[in-house]
């Protein structure tokens, strides 16, 4: 009896440690970002990210305005249509020599994205 | 003996294998089979596969060695411009949401003005009051001042006009064609393979962008045209067409009375010849 209760603790155990494991695998879409501390736009930047980095989603909820996310050791949130499945075609990645030219300080980064906190954009915008 | 007559006989078995594999592998003798089963062309195909993928592999590279052409540059260099005049502009500062996306959607649904995308940025500031950047083909950049449209008492209807005139100038490459013919910039699209790229050429597109919003601003031509068009595209929907003449009224207004926006007039000539050329139509 004491091998069939242990048998089913550690069953349910497993796929619950499982379920909040896990995780999908998104891409930052936009030129620059910034992850936030909170849900809003106006929440201080924890860091700055650029196209094409790889995001860790828990939880992901193709309706929700913002998503969770992790990028390397920082966790926060980002708008939800700023990051996608596919791995994008990043402007940088396109014109490297030309992009590595304009000298894009660390300061420009962190505008950048804030830029993209800041616009106003139309419904379908396609970023 | 018979150990000798035996190797002979192997020997004699072997080389006659081999004349027959030599035969099966002999092409030639099965060429109509292989073109009747259609294999030459599967062949033909494979060949034009890998022709088209080393084509494209190589188009990529030559890509990382270019400047952006057309269809890429211009969102991007806008923004880049955006970014380093942000202490000029101040569009870094906390707003509510004024519903002006909702409007300008609305208006481009009545007038079925299909496929188009847009960015607005509210600045607090007033050295410019409204502008669209150069951008991507069907992707807009706006730029629209808070304290202009707070001192001219702007609705959101007026404001979406605003945006579709500025729209207009975009697709109309104004701007574009100013600053390129300016400065005679013929880079877009060429290769640094073999060279290097001379920064003060960017340097001196940033100042035609400084020059172009800040200073020279539209010609009366570019304004009649503009206003021509905008004319033309409201023409039969009558509550527009009013909203259009209602919003060039109040900027004359605010413009001729007010301090703050006076150099209006010299970035876009002028609300007042505007509403006359309308009244013309």
């Amino acid at each position: 009896m004491n091998y069939i209760l242990i048998f089913l603790t550690s069953f349910i155990v497993i796929s619950v440690g499982g379920k909040e494991n896990k995780l999908d695998i998104f891409y930052y879409n936009n030129i620059f970002g910034n992850i936030h501390q909170n849900k809003s736009d106006y929440s201080s930047a924890i860091t700055t990210i650029s196209c094409g980095q790889l995001l860790k989603i828990k939880n992901y909820n193709e309706q929700a305005q913002w998503m969770h996310v992790q990028s390397g050791p920082y966790k926060g949130y980002i708008k939800s249509h700023y990051a996608s499945k596919e791995v994008p075609v990043c402007f940088q990645d396109k014109y490297p020599k030309f992009f590595e030219s304009l000298d894009i300080d660390i300061s420009d980064t962190y505008y950048w994205g804030r830029l993209y906190d800041l616009y106003l954009t139309s419904k379908q915008v396609d970023l | 003996m018979r150990i000798v007559f035996l190797l002979l006989i192997t020997f004699n078995t072997l080389a006659m294998a081999n004349s027959n594999t030599k035969q099966i592998i002999d092409f030639s003798l099965i060429k109509d089979v292989i073109q009747s089963d259609g294999l030459k062309n599967r062949v033909e195909e494979l060949k034009s596969k890998t022709r088209k993928s080393k084509a494209q592999k190589q188009k990529k590279l030559d890509l990382k060695f270019q400047i952006p052409g057309d269809k890429d540059f211009w969102s991007f260099f806008s923004e880049y411009w955006l970014i380093k005049n942000r202490k000029v502009l101040q569009w870094d500062f906390e707003k509510p949401d004024f519903g002006i996306t909702v409007a300008f959607n609305e208006l481009l649904e009545q007038l079925e003005i299909k496929d188009k995308s847009f960015k607005i940025i509210l600045i607090n500031s007033t050295i410019l009051t409204h502008f669209a950047l150069p951008s991507d083909v069907n992707h807009y950049i706006f730029i629209l001042s808070l304290p202009f449209i707070r001192e001219v008492k702007l609705s959101n209807v007026d404001i979406a006009i605003l945006l579709l005139e500025d729209m207009m100038r975009s697709d109309l490459g104004l701007m574009k064609k100013s600053i390129l013919s300016q400065n005679k910039i013929n880079i877009l699209g060429a290769s640094l393979k073999n060279s290097t790229i001379n920064k003060m050429t960017f340097e001196k597109l940033l100042k035609r962008y400084d020059e172009k919003i800040y200073e020279k601003g539209y010609s009366f031509q570019d304004q009649f045209l503009v206003t021509k068009e905008i004319g033309k595209k409201v023409r039969k929907y009558n509550k527009i067409n009013q909203n259009y003449i209602s919003m060039l009224s109040k900027i004359d207004f605010a413009i001729k009375s007010g301090k703050s926006f006076s150099h209006y007039n010299k970035t876009y000539p002028s609300p007042e010849m505007q509403m006359k050329w309308l009244e013309r139509e």
